[in-house]
């Protein structure tokens, strides 16, 4: 997708990811900033993006992690301030967990380019669009039943390496 | 969600048979800060934006229920609180009306009394028409001196009565 066409579906898509942001703020300003933030992450994503069906999906998951993402770092610039009682309490994941969270989400990135070009696609198609096998079928013509089996095959590997590696 | 039923929903998750509604219920689960070391290898399979996507929605309905569940409530509370409050208020409404009534009435009442009690007097002189009580009471009041200085009172009261013969 080049970029003047991505401009083209952005003004389409950007009314939807402001609803997501209004919908979680209830606040103009903050459905702008999501909107806004959510434009510049779905263009990482534009590679990968060859239908209408597929980036309207995938706009709204990004527009909803935006929001989570937001406010996640709004909480963190207003936790410091408070007693340490409460913001333990306050606090999704100390420090040394969020270390470890993304940690694990790297080892997954490189395990994930380990896999087949098939197996990654589909992966990724179901990990990071959202689609259901049903969407997959009638995206890639490839049948139900073998996009079951190639993306089970793909988690369980995924998942015993991942296990292996963080010795679980 | 119990364990065993998360349990359940990650093998159907390793199967590659979960519909992307059940992973976001396992997102849901899987993601919590006391889930088991395996969990969160699901969570992180699972990936940022299906978690944050659960997360997304979990706020948004529960946000929505808090607002039920605070208007909800308070709403019924305001309400019981407020039953008295209105039937008070009624009862209020209710005496000042009759209270607005009865001195109405009253007001009225001797109104009334008051414009029925009072004499038109109206006294037809020499076929002029007076209206002046008081004028009409001076002359009512020279005639009956009249009368009575006069003898022939029958005389006299026939002559005012008939004053053209």
């Amino acid at each position: 997708m080049t970029q003047v066409e991505f401009e083209h579906m952005a003004s389409k898509l950007r009314p939807s990811m402001w609803k997501v942001g209004m919908d979680f703020f209830g606040s103009t300003d903050d459905a702008e900033d999501v909107a806004q933030e959510a434009l510049v992450e779905l263009w990482q994503y534009a590679e990968r993006i060859n239908s209408a069906k597929r980036i309207e999906g995938l706009a709204i998951r990004i527009a909803k992690h935006c929001c989570v993402d937001m406010q996640r770092r709004r909480r963190a610039v207003t936790i410091p301030l408070m007693p340490t009682h409460e913001r333990e309490m306050e606090e999704d994941s100390s420090p040394q967990e969020r270390m470890e969270q993304k940690e694990a989400t790297d080892m997954l990135q490189q395990l994930i380019e380990g896999l087949n070009p098939r197996e990654r696609e589909l992966f990724e198609l179901r990990q990071i669009d959202g689609l259901s096998n049903d969407e997959i079928t009638e995206l890639t013509g490839i049948p139900k039943t073998s996009i079951q089996v190639m993306v089970s095959r793909a988690r369980r590997k995924l998942f015993e390496e991942m296990k292996k590696r963080m010795t679980i | 969600m119990n364990r065993q039923e998360t349990d359940k929903l990650i093998d159907k998750y390793l199967e590659g048979a979960t519909s992307p509604e059940e992973e976001l219920l396992l997102a849901g689960e899987v993601n919590r800060p006391d889930a088991p070391a395996e969990w969160k290898v699901i969570a992180t399979m699972l990936g940022t934006l299906t978690l944050d996507e659960a997360e997304y929605d979990r706020t948004v309905k529960s946000e929505e229920w808090r607002v039920k569940s605070t208007c909800g409530p308070k709403t019924t509370l305001h309400a019981e609180q407020t039953k008295p409050t209105l039937t008070a208020n009624r009862w209020k409404s209710w005496s000042i009306a009759a209270s607005i009534i009865v001195v109405a009435g009253i007001g009225l009442w001797f109104y009334s009394q008051q414009n029925s009690s009072t004499d038109i007097a109206i006294a037809y002189v020499d076929g002029q028409t007076i209206t002046d009580e008081d004028r009409v009471l001076a002359m009512a009041e020279d005639a009956v001196c009249d009368i009575f200085s006069n003898s022939d009172a029958e005389a006299s009261l026939y002559e005012m009565f008939n004053p053209e013969e």
